[in-house]
């Protein structure tokens, strides 16, 4: 129990903490940009979008 | 009506049917005859938010109408499998895209890099030129027929053509006729 409360001030606990909260911001960030580069990346290609020449005849 | 377009801005236009009014499909590429400057066919993707590409075509002969909003068909029927559509419609040359394609004159003359085809639309699709980027930036407009060759890399155009890069498509309206005339065209 001593040892918890201890724990508890601890400055390194706190320090954890922030930097967890820190890093779940960072990690959603670098999530939410991947995703939204894949999804334009695969609706692209879906959606296709070229000019063909046809190839002359003879 | 007969109206100037380019072809992005046909992609991606609903087709829909004169019959039902139904949407059935979207425009995904657009497929022309450099030769004899015609529009052949468009393939197509599903209608809906992520849907892909459909295995129907279209041949320019079942497109009843091309307007500024969207692709009239007679009806559902119109959209052919690949087996029953003309083989550069059905299996079109990906590799043959025009678009980022070097124009050169065969002087070895860089005049830009295509961005676009216009298209004179309506009852049928007729090829009038195409868009490009000009070397020193700027939108151009060359008219067709001006190609002595054609690839996916490059546009190789005859040395004349240099004369008739004009700047919108009001003037590359007017000078088609007369770009045609000095090719011994017509």
């Amino acid at each position: 129990m001593a040892v918890s409360k201890q724990w508890d001030r601890d400055p390194l606990k706190v320090r954890i903490s922030a930097m967890g909260v820190l890093g779940w911001v960072i990690v959603v960030v670098i999530v939410v940009v991947v995703a939204s580069v894949a999804f334009v990346v695969i609706r692209r290609r879906r959606r296709g979008g070229r000019v063909i020449a046809a190839k002359e005849k003879g | 009506m007969r109206l100037l377009m380019t072809a992005s801005q046909i992609r991606g236009l609903p087709v829909v049917t004169v019959r039902g009014g139904e949407d059935v499909a979207e425009v995904r590429d657009v497929i022309f005859s450099p030769e004899a400057g015609r529009l052949l066919g468009v393939t197509l993707n599903k209608r809906g938010f992520l849907a892909g590409r459909s295995r129907d075509v279209l041949p320019a002969e079942a497109i009843h109408a091309i307007g500024q909003d969207a692709v009239m068909v007679l009806d559902a029927l119109s959209l052919v499998a690949p087996e029953d559509a003309p083989d550069d419609v059905a299996h079109p040359a990906v590799e043959r895209n025009v678009i980022g394609d070097d124009v050169l004159t065969e002087g070895g003359l860089s005049l830009g890099k295509v961005t676009d085809l216009v298209l004179l639309v309506g009852s049928s699709g007729e090829v009038v030129g195409y868009q490009i980027e000009k070397p020193g930036g700027g939108r151009g407009y060359i008219p067709l027929p001006a190609q002595l060759a054609v690839s996916g890399a490059a546009l190789v155009v005859p040395n004349i053509t240099e004369e008739f890069v004009k700047d919108d498509l009001v003037g590359l309206g007017a000078t088609v006729d007369e770009f045609r005339a000095r090719l011994g065209l017509s």
